[in-house]
């Protein structure tokens, strides 16, 4: 079964008057299809205002599409059955309730997704092993700096253990040690997890050491679906070749 | 497929109780915004009560005309003070997208999160006012400990209700603020708070004890105090309440609605 599956999604925004009139109209999205099959491990690549964050909101549902259809794991994004199969993790968006600890927020999402009061204790006590999260679990999120809260916020999107990981930037706003350590943290983890990973970033690092395959989307349409490495041979590096694409599209 | 412990119906309640549990429990362990918020409680009770005493005394009436007014100002400045909560509304606001990629709806996770806050935010202020009002003898008897609790659940959900719509309507609008204010001045001027000050401290509210802030304000003090509401049967008044929550929970799932088109339509 396809992990993830965009079907002709399309998304147009809609500024309305008071009468209820459309006065101005954005296609944030044009009819964009792929799949993502399990274990794979994808990057979402575009301009700022290219649709990235929007496709990755009609997939985890959001967002609801204009037209077209999105599904996780043969579920159609936005039913309850696909959000039990993937977790989200946002740069700009925080999953944790600020002003409660984070184990709290974790014990709340894993009740959310079902899991019982010792199930979730035992995940939680192995999540913070795995992602060092030990000296955080008493802290309330607001109280984290961006690494502290991203590694948590990591931990929030993959505690119900999910076949498909839906991540916006996550290494958004992080000082260079940081963004290492958790890409390397992300990568260890999605390998031997075998989750299914769709990424977007902005840092070429990200995408080198993360993904094998790279879709590429301009204006809303989809114009590369590969391997990184093809990219990254049309230029002389993988950040070139995303520049000269970004940059002929704009 | 992946396999898990609890389904629909009863995962749901699990998550929604222990939400609402957490907000409770962080609010009664971490009182002191609230105590720094309920501050100027004391200046605005002790200037209202000396108003209402200096009032009977002019009419000839003894202190304060037999009316335990002291400790009819402390509650309704407790009520007053838990209603919508500026960051509660922003709490809702801030978690209404991550809730729906979640397979639990805002709607829900908003009003658990209300309750435990509004819930843990009643107990602690209103048992300060209980012991104060135990050391200080004014009016105390230690039935009204017990027909607090009893009000206290029906306060904390009509403003989790409320925090709700007010926060749907924030999404949508961009600003709810105006909104709010309009509200918890109507609460403060119609609700009840100054009803003693207007009449006898029994009588002379007339009219504006049939309007829905009065239900939620000035029948619920002087049910604290007599243990029952004023001017009608307290199963008719708990009957108006309902109707309220009813109204209320309409409101929020509309503005929920509300908030949820905005979001499709202009992405937020």
């Amino acid at each position: 079964m396809t992990a993830i599956r965009a079907d002709g999604l399309y998304k147009c925004y809609e500024r309305r008057n008071w009468r209820g009139r459309v006065v101005e109209s954005v296609e944030a999205v044009r009819g964009i299809s792929f799949e993502v099959q399990p274990g794979e491990m994808a990057a979402f690549l575009g301009a700022n205002g290219a649709g990235k964050s929007t496709t990755l909101r009609l997939l985890s549902g959001v967002l609801t599409p204009t037209r077209g259809e999105a599904s996780i794991c043969g579920h159609r994004s936005g039913t309850p059955e696909a959000a039990m199969r993937f977790g989200f993790v946002s740069g700009n968006r925080s999953l944790l309730w600020s002003h409660m600890t984070v184990r709290q927020s974790l014990e709340i999402i894993g009740a959310i997704y079902g899991l019982r009061a010792a199930e979730r204790r035992e995940r939680i006590a192995a999540l913070a092993r795995e992602l060092d999260l030990e000296g955080f679990l008493g802290r309330r999120g607001g109280t984290l700096s961006l690494g502290e809260r991203m590694r948590c916020e990591m931990a929030a999107a993959v505690l119900h253990r999910p076949a498909v990981l839906l991540a916006d930037e996550p290494t958004l706003g992080l000082d260079i040690p940081t963004r290492w350590a958790l890409r390397e943290l992300l990568r260890g983890w999605t390998r031997a997890s075998g989750i299914t990973l769709l990424l977007t970033s902005h840092d070429a690092g990200d995408i080198e050491s993360l993904c094998e395959r790279t879709l590429l989307i301009a204006q809303g349409q989809l114009v590369f679906d590969g391997p990184t490495a093809t990219l990254e041979s049309q230029a002389g590096s993988l950040e070139e070749s995303l520049a000269r694409h970004m940059g002929e599209r704009r | 497929m992946r396999r898990f412990a609890a389904t629909g119906g009863v995962r749901r309640v699990r998550a929604v109780l222990l939400l609402a549990r957490f907000e409770f429990v962080e609010l009664v362990r971490y009182p002191a915004p609230i105590l720094m918020r309920c501050l100027t409680l004391p200046v605005y009770v002790v200037a209202l009560t000396a108003l209402w005493n200096g009032l009977h005394k002019r009419a000839g009436d003894g202190a304060g005309g037999g009316f335990p007014a002291l400790a009819y100002f402390l509650f309704t400045q407790t009520i007053l003070d838990s209603c919508l909560n500026r960051f509660g509304i922003g709490s809702l606001v801030l978690g209404f997208e991550p809730a729906l990629s979640r397979p639990l709806s805002w709607w829900a996770q908003g009003v658990a999160q209300g309750f435990g806050r509004t819930a843990g935010q009643l107990l602690v202020v209103g048992g300060l006012v209980q012991v104060f009002l135990a050391l200080t003898g004014a009016a105390y008897q230690p039935a009204m400990v017990l027909r607090w609790l009893l009000v206290l659940p029906l306060l904390a959900l009509a403003d989790a209700l409320a925090t709700e719509v007010m926060a749907g309507l924030y999404i949508r609008v961009g600003k709810s603020d105006s909104l709010r204010f309009v509200v918890t001045k109507s609460l403060l001027a119609l609700g009840g708070g100054l009803y003693p000050l207007l009449g006898d401290g029994r009588g002379g509210i007339g009219w504006m004890r049939y309007l829905p802030f009065s239900d939620f304000v000035f029948q619920p003090a002087y049910f604290c105090l007599y243990g029952h509401a004023y001017g009608m049967a307290t199963g008719l008044w708990l009957a108006r309440v309902a109707c309220w929550m009813a109204l209320l929970a309409l409101a929020a799932h509309a503005s929920f609605r509300l908030a949820w088109r905005g979001l499709q339509v202009a992405g937020g």
